[in-house]
């Protein structure tokens, strides 16, 4: 919950990454509750409309759910979902890049194999 | 023109029983842009006066060169620092100066004045010099002292919030005609400003002033460079910046974030545990002035 | 020299509008009391400015003290003159251009028909010290103790200024000044004397406070 907000990307969607990133190193447990959308709000100097986005996209994706009267908490089995989700845009987001930008600088598959046999 | 070094060397200033100003040493170059930045009372128009000796510094010395700038005319020829103008237009009661008769008194005052670019900044910030200084609005101000700063043509200037009250628009304008004037000239501008994150691509060296003292001086991108933002869950944060100089850190829960300066050699890796971002001069400075 | 120079230009500058100002006031007055009168307008200025010229030109020089030095000075500081320079040239200024004025008072004088004197020369060393030093004083207090302190001051200078004249006049009409025309020369020579001294001793304490001025923000 500590990292920085930039301007490289959209705030709400930063802020559900983050909260996705604390969920998977530990930082908040399942079960546990989150911070409000006004202390999202008040931690970032951010609209609390913005944050509320940002917790409305882990809503959706049954990351988060709603304790009435109590707040946001963390589902359990929210870790594996945020795991699988990202590993299935793994290749989108990662590997594809990595062989656009092998190709264009003229290094084949076979060399981006050995690198990254070799690399631990 | 000069090539040496403006020298302060050991400059203290107390006002009644504050002391505004401890024990500062600075050096400034020829052909530098300087930023100033320092929160509230810190002292950056104290020490801007003391450099061009508008104000009597308790203790210590200013020197251009050889020549020491107090009560010395060869030395003040070259530094120029236009600020009065605010504090007369405040409490000058009925005094009709306007801004004709400012723009003529720099002529007579400032050895290099340069009427053309004066003339050219007064039509392009569509100035009006009828106006009585007293009634200029906060901006009109702030254009002025800027026309007399550059129109001085002096080797040493100092602009204190230069952009305080100038809109957006107007803002960037003064960088460009700020950059263009340095690029042709080599002059050094030292430029106080709060809005920091504007300025800082125009700033070659920063530096920083903290309850009257100099916390930090030092090349623009080295030090944006060497400041990094850690976070994670705080015993992995807390075992990767360990022994590095933290500036700053917070916690929240189980998380925490910890904004540090590395030192030659020193490294931190971003991985699955920790974020390790980049941080702008503005977020270095608020991390340096919060306690 | 140059730094002297600048000086002079911008002091000459803004007490002589000062100045311009009192006549400009004075020909207002002659403007709207001349009109049906004989002599014409300029007549009606020549007595006016005769009449009142060094009252006014008092009054004047005390508020410019304070002007001089709270809004001037930092100017001129600001600008990048030392102290000493800008000091120096509001001194010639001031009493260069209060000499101006004393000579188109005697002028007006002349014209209006009244008899010129060796005791009009002192009269105008008089009076040009005697302003001089006011505005020193006013300037100094206004440095050293602040605006109100200055203020209490000028009312002080004015009503003892005010009182002293009455009480003199007074006692002149009643014909118990008892001044002979043998005395006449001495009290005049020594009144001279004491108001150049107060001229001098304002201009040191003002200096004195000038060297180490704060510009204030």
């Amino acid at each position: 919950m500590n990292e920085i907000l930039t301007q490289e990307k959209s705030i709400y969607l930063q802020i559900s990454e983050m909260l996705e990133n604390d969920i998977l190193r530990d930082i908040l447990l399942e079960e546990e509750r989150v911070p409000s959308t006004n202390e999202l709000a008040k931690l970032y100097a951010i609209n609390p409309a913005t944050a509320a986005k940002g917790i409305n996209i882990l809503v959706e994706q049954e990351i988060l759910y709603k304790k009435r009267g109590i707040g946001m908490f963390v589902k359990t089995g929210a870790k594996t979902k945020i795991k699988k989700r990202r590993q299935s845009e793994f290749f989108d987001k990662y590997v594809k890049k990595l062989l656009e930008e092998a190709k264009s600088i003229g290094i084949t598959k076979e060399e981006l194999v050995v690198m990254i046999e070799e690399s631990k | 023109m000069t090539d040496e070094k403006l020298v302060c060397s050991n400059i203290t200033k107390v006002y009644g029983k504050k002391e505004v100003l401890k024990n500062v040493n600075l050096e400034l170059e020829k052909g530098k842009i300087y930023g100033l930045i320092g929160r509230n009372g810190a002292g950056k128009t104290t020490g801007l006066s003391m450099l061009s000796a508008q104000n009597p510094a308790s203790t210590g010395m200013v020197m251009l060169g050889k020549e020491p700038v107090w009560e010395n005319r060869k030395a003040l020829n070259h530094i120029c620092f236009s600020r009065e103008i605010n504090a007369i237009g405040a409490n000058g009661q009925g005094n009709g100066s306007r801004v004709k008769d400012y723009l003529r008194a720099a002529s007579w005052y400032i050895p290099n004045w340069d009427k053309a670019m004066a003339d050219r900044l007064v039509k392009e910030f569509d100035l009006d010099v009828k106006k009585k200084v007293i009634k200029l609005s906060k901006g009109m101000l702030s254009m002025l002292t800027i026309i007399i700063a550059l129109a001085s043509k002096a080797d040493y200037t100092f602009l204190d919030e230069p952009v305080a009250g100038l809109d957006v628009v107007m803002r960037e304008y003064f960088y460009r005609i700020l950059l263009e004037e340095f690029s042709e000239s080599g002059r050094t501008f030292i430029v106080s400003t709060h809005i920091i994150e504007e300025a800082s691509d125009v700033l070659e060296e920063v530096i920083m002033l903290d309850k009257g003292q100099i916390i930090l001086k030092e090349d623009t991108q080295a030090l944006l460079e060497r400041a990094r933002h850690v976070s994670g869950k705080e015993d992995v944060v807390d075992a990767a910046t360990r022994g590095l100089h933290c500036l700053h850190e917070e916690k929240i829960g189980r998380s925490k974030g910890v904004t540090v300066l590395l030192n030659e050699g020193e490294h931190v890796q971003d991985n699955a545990e920790l974020s390790v971002q980049p941080v702008n001069l503005q977020q270095v400075f608020v991390a340096m002035c919060k306690e | 020299m140059d730094g002297i120079k600048r000086n002079l230009l911008y002091w000459g500058y803004t007490i002589g509008q000062m100045i311009l100002t009192i006549i400009v006031m004075v020909l207002i007055i002659s403007i709207v009391t001349g009109l049906d009168e004989i002599g014409g307008i300029l007549h009606s200025f020549c007595v006016t400015m005769s009449a009142y010229g060094a009252t006014y030109m008092l009054l004047l020089m005390a508020v410019l003290g304070m002007a001089l030095i709270n809004n001037h000075m930092p100017l001129t500081l600001s600008m990048g003159s030392t102290r000493r320079d800008s000091f120096i040239g509001m001194e010639i200024m001031l009493h260069v251009e209060g000499l101006l004025l004393i000579g188109i008072i005697i002028a007006a004088g002349i014209f209006s028909g009244k008899a010129v004197s060796g005791m009009s020369f002192f009269n105008s060393v008089l009076l040009l010290a005697a302003s001089a030093a006011l505005c020193n004083l006013i300037g100094w207090a206004f440095l050293r103790y602040g605006k109100v302190v200055s203020l209490i001051l000028y009312v002080v200078v004015f009503i003892t200024g005010a009182l002293g004249i009455y009480v003199l006049s007074a006692l002149h009409a009643a014909g118990r000044l008892g001044l002979s025309e043998k005395w006449g020369w001495p009290v005049l020579a020594a009144a001279v004397m004491a108001v150049v001294t107060a001229d001098g001793i304002t201009i040191w304490l003002y200096a004195r406070d000038v060297k180490k001025m704060e510009v204030r923000v």
